[in-house]
Protein backbone atom coordinates (compact mmCIF):
# COMPACT_ATOMS: atom_id res chain seq x y z
CA UNK A 1 0.00 0.00 0.00
CA UNK A 2 1.00 3.42 -0.69
CA UNK A 3 2.32 6.23 1.74
CA UNK A 4 -0.20 8.49 2.88
CA UNK A 5 1.86 11.03 1.63
CA UNK A 6 1.87 10.28 -2.17
CA UNK A 7 -1.47 8.41 -2.43
CA UNK A 8 -4.25 10.43 -4.60
CA UNK A 9 -6.35 13.11 -3.59
CA UNK A 10 -9.54 14.07 -4.15
CA UNK A 11 -9.83 17.88 -4.40
CA UNK A 12 -12.69 17.64 -1.83
CA UNK A 13 -9.97 15.50 0.41
CA UNK A 14 -7.63 18.89 -0.03
CA UNK A 15 -10.08 20.94 0.78
CA UNK A 16 -10.98 19.41 3.83
CA UNK A 17 -7.23 18.81 4.85
CA UNK A 18 -6.89 22.96 4.24
CA UNK A 19 -10.32 23.61 6.56
CA UNK A 20 -8.83 21.43 9.40
CA UNK A 21 -5.46 22.86 9.27
CA UNK A 22 -7.78 26.50 9.66
CA UNK A 23 -10.33 25.24 12.44
CA UNK A 24 -7.63 23.85 14.01
CA UNK A 25 -5.44 26.99 14.58
CA UNK A 26 -8.83 29.22 14.55
CA UNK A 27 -6.66 32.21 12.72
CA UNK A 28 -4.37 30.32 10.63
CA UNK A 29 -1.24 31.53 8.75
CA UNK A 30 -0.76 30.05 5.60
CA UNK A 31 2.96 28.97 6.37
CA UNK A 32 0.68 26.59 8.80
CA UNK A 33 -1.95 25.85 6.31
CA UNK A 34 0.80 25.09 4.38
CA UNK A 35 2.69 22.41 6.46
CA UNK A 36 -0.70 20.89 7.31
CA UNK A 37 -2.15 20.61 4.37
CA UNK A 38 1.27 19.29 2.88
CA UNK A 39 0.50 21.57 -0.63
CA UNK A 40 3.06 23.23 -2.57
CA UNK A 41 2.63 27.00 -2.03
CA UNK A 42 1.34 28.11 -5.48
CA UNK A 43 -1.83 25.19 -5.27
CA UNK A 44 -2.63 26.80 -1.57
CA UNK A 45 -3.30 29.84 -2.73
CA UNK A 46 -5.27 28.75 -5.62
CA UNK A 47 -7.50 26.20 -3.41
CA UNK A 48 -7.23 29.13 -0.86
CA UNK A 49 -9.13 31.55 -3.33
CA UNK A 50 -11.42 28.49 -4.20
CA UNK A 51 -12.55 28.02 -0.63
CA UNK A 52 -13.05 32.09 0.18
CA UNK A 53 -15.08 32.52 -2.98
CA UNK A 54 -16.55 29.55 -1.66
CA UNK A 55 -17.73 30.95 1.24
CA UNK A 56 -15.86 27.99 3.45
CA UNK A 57 -12.99 30.23 4.94
CA UNK A 58 -12.41 33.70 5.89
CA UNK A 59 -9.65 36.21 4.85
CA UNK A 60 -8.35 38.60 7.18
CA UNK A 61 -5.47 40.68 6.20
CA UNK A 62 -4.36 43.64 8.63
CA UNK A 63 -1.10 44.36 6.85
CA UNK A 64 1.45 42.59 7.67
CA UNK A 65 -0.17 39.43 8.70
CA UNK A 66 -2.56 37.68 6.59
CA UNK A 67 -4.78 34.89 8.39
CA UNK A 68 -7.93 32.58 7.61
CA UNK A 69 -10.74 31.79 9.80
CA UNK A 70 -13.77 28.89 8.96
CA UNK A 71 -16.83 29.63 8.68
CA UNK A 72 -20.01 28.09 9.24
CA UNK A 73 -20.30 27.03 5.55
CA UNK A 74 -16.71 25.22 5.92
CA UNK A 75 -17.45 23.69 9.40
CA UNK A 76 -20.35 22.09 7.72
CA UNK A 77 -18.46 21.18 4.29
CA UNK A 78 -15.81 19.08 7.31
CA UNK A 79 -19.16 17.74 8.82
CA UNK A 80 -20.24 16.40 5.79
CA UNK A 81 -16.74 14.91 4.54
CA UNK A 82 -16.17 12.88 7.68
CA UNK A 83 -19.88 11.53 7.49
CA UNK A 84 -18.19 10.19 4.15
CA UNK A 85 -14.90 9.42 5.71
CA UNK A 86 -17.13 6.72 7.66
CA UNK A 87 -19.14 5.62 4.65
CA UNK A 88 -16.64 5.08 2.58
CA UNK A 89 -14.67 3.77 5.41
CA UNK A 90 -17.80 1.01 6.30
CA UNK A 91 -17.03 -0.35 2.39
CA UNK A 92 -13.26 -0.94 3.46
CA UNK A 93 -12.57 2.22 0.89
CA UNK A 94 -10.52 5.43 1.36
CA UNK A 95 -11.61 9.20 0.32
CA UNK B 1 -32.81 -19.80 -11.25
CA UNK B 2 -36.74 -19.61 -11.40
CA UNK B 3 -38.87 -18.91 -8.45
CA UNK B 4 -41.78 -21.48 -7.84
CA UNK B 5 -44.64 -19.65 -9.26
CA UNK B 6 -46.33 -19.24 -5.72
CA UNK B 7 -43.57 -17.46 -4.56
CA UNK B 8 -43.48 -15.38 -7.77
CA UNK B 9 -45.32 -11.98 -5.81
CA UNK B 10 -43.41 -12.17 -3.21
CA UNK B 11 -40.35 -12.65 -5.00
CA UNK B 12 -41.00 -9.04 -7.13
CA UNK B 13 -41.89 -7.37 -3.78
CA UNK B 14 -38.83 -8.45 -1.94
CA UNK B 15 -36.44 -7.54 -5.00
CA UNK B 16 -38.47 -3.94 -5.19
CA UNK B 17 -37.81 -3.54 -1.57
CA UNK B 18 -33.80 -4.64 -2.43
CA UNK B 19 -34.06 -2.27 -5.09
CA UNK B 20 -35.34 0.82 -2.84
CA UNK B 21 -32.56 0.57 -0.63
CA UNK B 22 -29.68 0.32 -3.24
CA UNK B 23 -31.04 3.35 -4.05
CA UNK B 24 -30.96 4.97 -0.55
CA UNK B 25 -27.38 3.80 -0.72
CA UNK B 26 -26.91 5.31 -4.34
CA UNK B 27 -28.30 8.44 -3.11
CA UNK B 28 -26.01 8.88 -0.05
CA UNK B 29 -22.79 8.30 -2.27
CA UNK B 30 -24.53 10.88 -4.47
CA UNK B 31 -24.66 13.31 -1.84
CA UNK B 32 -21.26 12.89 -0.71
CA UNK B 33 -20.01 13.17 -4.71
CA UNK B 34 -21.49 16.54 -4.25
CA UNK B 35 -19.40 17.95 -1.74
CA UNK B 36 -16.64 15.79 -2.06
CA UNK B 37 -16.09 15.47 -6.19
CA UNK B 38 -14.26 12.26 -4.70
CA UNK B 39 -14.05 9.51 -7.77
CA UNK B 40 -14.24 6.23 -4.67
CA UNK B 41 -17.94 7.82 -4.11
CA UNK B 42 -18.34 7.93 -7.68
CA UNK B 43 -17.79 4.67 -7.66
CA UNK B 44 -19.92 3.20 -5.43
CA UNK B 45 -22.86 5.55 -6.25
CA UNK B 46 -22.78 4.42 -9.99
CA UNK B 47 -22.34 0.78 -8.95
CA UNK B 48 -25.52 1.11 -6.41
CA UNK B 49 -27.62 2.53 -8.87
CA UNK B 50 -26.85 0.00 -11.33
CA UNK B 51 -27.62 -2.23 -8.34
CA UNK B 52 -30.76 -0.60 -8.02
CA UNK B 53 -31.98 -0.91 -11.77
CA UNK B 54 -30.99 -4.62 -12.20
CA UNK B 55 -33.29 -5.17 -9.35
CA UNK B 56 -36.39 -3.07 -9.67
CA UNK B 57 -36.08 -4.84 -13.35
CA UNK B 58 -36.09 -8.27 -12.07
CA UNK B 59 -38.81 -6.95 -9.52
CA UNK B 60 -41.44 -5.53 -12.39
CA UNK B 61 -40.70 -8.97 -14.88
CA UNK B 62 -41.67 -11.15 -12.15
CA UNK B 63 -44.78 -9.01 -10.85
CA UNK B 64 -45.21 -8.82 -14.85
CA UNK B 65 -44.97 -12.95 -14.70
CA UNK B 66 -47.18 -13.64 -11.97
CA UNK B 67 -50.29 -10.47 -12.81
CA UNK B 68 -50.18 -11.99 -16.38
CA UNK B 69 -49.76 -15.51 -15.62
CA UNK B 70 -46.89 -16.02 -17.99
CA UNK B 71 -46.08 -19.58 -18.18
CA UNK B 72 -42.33 -20.97 -17.68
CA UNK B 73 -41.36 -22.71 -20.91
CA UNK B 74 -41.43 -26.87 -20.89
CA UNK B 75 -37.13 -27.00 -20.21
CA UNK B 76 -37.92 -24.95 -17.25
CA UNK B 77 -36.10 -22.07 -19.34
CA UNK B 78 -37.11 -18.64 -18.95
CA UNK B 79 -39.13 -17.02 -21.64
CA UNK B 80 -40.60 -13.10 -22.97
CA UNK B 81 -40.31 -10.13 -20.68
CA UNK B 82 -39.23 -12.48 -17.79
CA UNK B 83 -36.49 -13.64 -19.49
CA UNK B 84 -35.44 -10.19 -20.91
CA UNK B 85 -35.97 -9.07 -17.01
CA UNK B 86 -33.40 -11.30 -15.61
CA UNK B 87 -30.78 -10.79 -18.55
CA UNK B 88 -31.11 -7.44 -17.79
CA UNK B 89 -30.73 -8.13 -13.81
CA UNK B 90 -27.71 -10.07 -14.55
CA UNK B 91 -25.50 -7.45 -16.94
CA UNK B 92 -26.20 -4.50 -14.29
CA UNK B 93 -25.32 -6.80 -11.32
CA UNK B 94 -22.17 -8.05 -12.71
CA UNK B 95 -21.62 -4.56 -13.92
CA UNK B 96 -21.87 -3.35 -10.49
CA UNK B 97 -19.96 -5.78 -8.85
CA UNK B 98 -17.23 -5.28 -11.76
CA UNK B 99 -17.27 -1.79 -10.71
CA UNK B 100 -16.70 -2.12 -6.83
CA UNK B 101 -14.33 -4.47 -7.78
CA UNK B 102 -12.33 -2.07 -9.41
CA UNK B 103 -13.04 0.42 -6.56
CA UNK B 104 -11.00 -2.39 -4.29
CA UNK B 105 -8.08 -2.65 -7.27
CA UNK B 106 -6.23 -1.03 -5.31
CA UNK B 107 -6.26 -2.98 -1.99
CA UNK B 108 -6.47 -6.03 -3.56
CA UNK B 109 -2.95 -8.05 -4.16
CA UNK B 110 -2.53 -10.02 -7.30
CA UNK B 111 -4.91 -12.99 -6.61
CA UNK B 112 -7.52 -10.97 -5.70
CA UNK B 113 -7.45 -9.64 -9.05
CA UNK B 114 -6.78 -13.02 -11.08
CA UNK B 115 -9.62 -13.91 -9.14
CA UNK B 116 -11.66 -10.47 -10.99
CA UNK B 117 -10.29 -11.56 -14.41
CA UNK B 118 -11.51 -15.06 -14.43
CA UNK B 119 -14.75 -13.63 -12.99
CA UNK B 120 -14.88 -11.79 -16.46
CA UNK B 121 -13.31 -14.20 -18.58
CA UNK B 122 -16.54 -16.66 -17.30
CA UNK B 123 -18.65 -13.96 -18.40
CA UNK B 124 -17.58 -14.51 -21.86
CA UNK B 125 -17.72 -18.38 -21.96
CA UNK B 126 -19.95 -19.44 -19.36
CA UNK B 127 -24.27 -19.18 -18.89
CA UNK B 128 -23.91 -19.28 -14.94
CA UNK B 129 -24.40 -15.71 -13.97
CA UNK B 130 -24.62 -16.81 -10.62
CA UNK B 131 -21.35 -17.90 -10.34
CA UNK B 132 -19.86 -15.13 -11.98
CA UNK B 133 -21.37 -12.84 -9.21
CA UNK B 134 -20.67 -15.00 -7.04
CA UNK B 135 -16.67 -14.84 -7.68
CA UNK B 136 -16.83 -11.23 -7.88
CA UNK B 137 -18.08 -10.85 -4.71
CA UNK B 138 -15.90 -12.93 -3.53
CA UNK B 139 -13.11 -10.59 -4.76
CA UNK B 140 -15.07 -7.62 -3.04
CA UNK B 141 -15.60 -9.47 0.31
CA UNK B 142 -11.71 -10.19 0.21
CA UNK B 143 -11.07 -6.81 0.26
CA UNK B 144 -13.24 -5.63 2.37
CA UNK B 145 -12.18 -8.42 5.25
CA UNK B 146 -8.48 -6.77 4.54
CA UNK B 147 -9.90 -3.34 5.22
CA UNK B 148 -11.59 -4.56 8.38
CA UNK B 149 -8.55 -6.15 9.43
CA UNK B 150 -6.88 -2.96 9.96
CA UNK B 151 -9.50 -0.85 10.69
CA UNK B 152 -12.39 -2.41 13.10
CA UNK B 153 -16.00 0.08 13.09
CA UNK B 154 -19.11 -1.51 13.91
CA UNK B 155 -20.53 -0.08 10.16
CA UNK B 156 -17.45 -2.03 8.38
CA UNK B 157 -18.75 -5.20 10.50
CA UNK B 158 -22.10 -4.24 9.09
CA UNK B 159 -20.87 -4.18 5.54
CA UNK B 160 -18.43 -7.25 5.47
CA UNK B 161 -21.51 -8.99 7.11
CA UNK B 162 -24.11 -7.78 4.72
CA UNK B 163 -21.88 -8.76 1.59
CA UNK B 164 -21.66 -12.16 3.29
CA UNK B 165 -25.14 -12.48 3.29
CA UNK B 166 -25.30 -11.18 -0.56
CA UNK B 167 -22.41 -13.85 -1.17
CA UNK B 168 -24.64 -16.66 0.51
CA UNK B 169 -27.77 -15.75 -0.94
CA UNK B 170 -26.03 -15.75 -4.58
CA UNK B 171 -24.99 -19.58 -3.54
CA UNK B 172 -28.40 -20.64 -2.89
CA UNK B 173 -29.95 -19.15 -6.11
CA UNK B 174 -27.03 -20.84 -8.10
CA UNK B 175 -28.07 -23.87 -6.15
CA UNK B 176 -32.10 -23.38 -6.35
CA UNK B 177 -32.77 -25.91 -9.02
CA UNK B 178 -31.91 -28.55 -6.77
CA UNK B 179 -34.94 -27.16 -4.49
CA UNK B 180 -37.43 -24.30 -4.12
CA UNK B 181 -36.22 -23.89 -0.52
CA UNK B 182 -32.60 -23.51 -1.67
CA UNK B 183 -34.26 -19.94 -4.34
CA UNK B 184 -36.41 -18.83 -1.45
CA UNK B 185 -33.95 -18.76 1.41
CA UNK B 186 -31.88 -16.71 -1.36
CA UNK B 187 -34.24 -14.45 -2.33
CA UNK B 188 -34.55 -13.35 2.15
CA UNK B 189 -31.25 -13.22 2.75
CA UNK B 190 -30.52 -10.85 -0.17
CA UNK B 191 -32.96 -8.36 1.19
CA UNK B 192 -31.54 -9.20 5.35
CA UNK B 193 -28.06 -8.05 2.76
CA UNK B 194 -29.29 -4.89 1.58
CA UNK B 195 -31.65 -4.62 4.98
CA UNK B 196 -27.70 -4.52 7.01
CA UNK B 197 -26.92 -1.89 4.42
CA UNK B 198 -29.61 0.65 5.29
CA UNK B 199 -28.37 0.12 9.35
CA UNK B 200 -25.55 0.90 8.28
CA UNK B 201 -27.22 4.45 6.58
CA UNK B 202 -29.11 5.11 9.24
CA UNK B 203 -26.47 4.55 12.13
CA UNK B 204 -23.76 7.03 9.59
CA UNK B 205 -26.90 9.69 9.42
CA UNK B 206 -26.72 10.60 13.50
CA UNK B 207 -22.77 10.09 13.16
CA UNK B 208 -21.26 13.56 13.74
Amino acid sequence: MSEPSQRYRSKGRIFADILRAVQRDGQAKVTHILYEANLSHERLIKYLGQLESSNLIQRHDDGDRLTYSITKQGETFIMEFRKMEQFAEAFGLDL
Amino acid sequence: MLPPRWFLPYDSIIQILTAVIALAVCLYAYRGYKWTQDRTLRGLLIAFLLLALGFFIKGLALGYAWGYSVGYAENGTLVGVLELGFWAYYILSIAAYGILVYAYSKRLAAPGLAMAVAGTTLLLVSPFFELICVILLLVILIAQLMHFMVKRTLNAEVVVMSFTLLLLSHVFLMFSRASDLLFIIGAVIQLMAFASLLLVLYRLRGAK
